[in-house]
């Protein structure tokens, strides 16, 4: 268990949102520390830069002040998170494809916009056999792993929609997928 | 073979080892809620590519933030001594007031007729845009 990186319990989260609510906005900045890493995730693994990304995850969170009356219980607010992360993603990829245009890229002196093993140093051979397995999975199960990698799994069923799956099958999928990403590992280790 | 929850931990330590979040992510967004109310109308983000500047010691980044309603372009020029400055430019344009708020201080502006604004001597920190147009519009805030 990485620390830093896990949820509060749905009862903490559930006791912050009711203080949130009522306008306390120390409770407002715990849930920030806490939920930040998953919808940075739930960015990165929708394909932007890592400082498109951030501006995304701040959007949104500014954007949950508007919605905060209607959420009520710490799945919804997951599940509003989750979503709204996704499509602010959606909309800013979209502007930036606009803004800048295929082509122009090797004028500036910023990596590109998708994310990649290269911009990273993978520290650990384990660690980087692992990247490069996932490197190869279909799109699909590189964004549902990477998302229900920071989820509890009773946010599985909240979050199906926000990942546009039916629910009930987040649970499956993400099941196939990791059978995928072992075949690729295993793979690898026999080719050694 | 390992289990399934043995993988995903697996995975969470990869991600967590080779892209975590910025440290400074759940700050900025702290500090952009602080002044921030349910009646703002929020901007998305949109940025362009670093420039290097005409002259070699700059570099300059256009920021653009925009909603349905009103759209505020941002030339952020950072300058040889370390300050910065801010050109910005809004539509529609109107003489809407500006504020640009940092850590230490809230400095305000009004837009010229044209939507023009500009904050010079910027020591670079976090900032966050905020003005006054038919409600209040805020920025996400943006690290200088």
């Amino acid at each position: 268990m990485s620390p830093g990186h896990r949820r509060l319990d749905d009862e903490q989260l559930g006791a912050l949102l009711e203080k949130t609510r009522s306008g306390d906005r120390s409770s407002l900045d715990a849930v920030v520390r806490d939920l930040t890493p998953l919808l940075w995730h739930v960015a990165r693994s929708q394909g932007l830069d890592s400082e498109t990304s951030a501006d995304v995850v701040q959007t949104t969170w500014l954007k949950l002040l508007r919605a905060l009356d209607a959420i009520r219980a710490p799945g919804a607010l997951v599940s509003w998170l989750v979503t709204t992360t996704k499509r602010e993603a959606w909309r800013v990829a979209k502007a930036q494809r606009v803004e800048r245009p295929v082509g122009d890229d090797a004028f500036f002196d910023e990596p590109d916009v998708a994310p990649g093993p290269e911009e990273r140093v993978v520290a650990s051979t384990r660690d980087r056999e692992l990247w490069e397995a996932v490197e190869r999975l279909p799109q699909r199960c590189r964004q549902l792993l990477r998302i229900v990698a920071y989820l509890h799994r009773p946010d599985y069923g909240v979050v199906s929609a926000a990942l546009g799956m039916p629910r009930g099958s987040i649970g499956p999928q993400r099941g196939r997928c990791l059978d995928r990403l072992r075949a690729l590992l295993s793979t690898k280790e026999r080719d050694r | 073979m390992s289990t399934d929850d043995d993988l995903l931990v697996r995975l969470r330590d990869m991600w967590d080892e080779c892209d975590p979040p910025p440290a400074v992510l759940a700050d900025l967004a702290c500090f952009a809620l602080d002044h921030a109310t349910a009646d703002d109308e929020v901007l998305d983000v949109v940025r362009g590519p670093r420039l290097a500047a005409v002259r070699g010691d700059e570099r300059s980044q256009l920021i653009t933030f925009d909603s349905a309603s009103l759209t505020i372009m941002v030339n952020v020029t950072a300058h040889a001594d370390g300050s910065v400055r801010l050109d910005g430019w809004i539509t529609p344009p109107a003489a809407y007031p500006v504020e640009l708020r940092l850590p230490t201080a809230t400095r305000s502006t009004s837009c010229d007729g044209n939507g023009r604004f500009a904050f010079t001597g910027v020591v670079p920190a976090l900032a966050q845009f905020s003005v006054r147009a038919n409600g209040t519009v805020t920025t996400p805030a943006i690290a200088l």
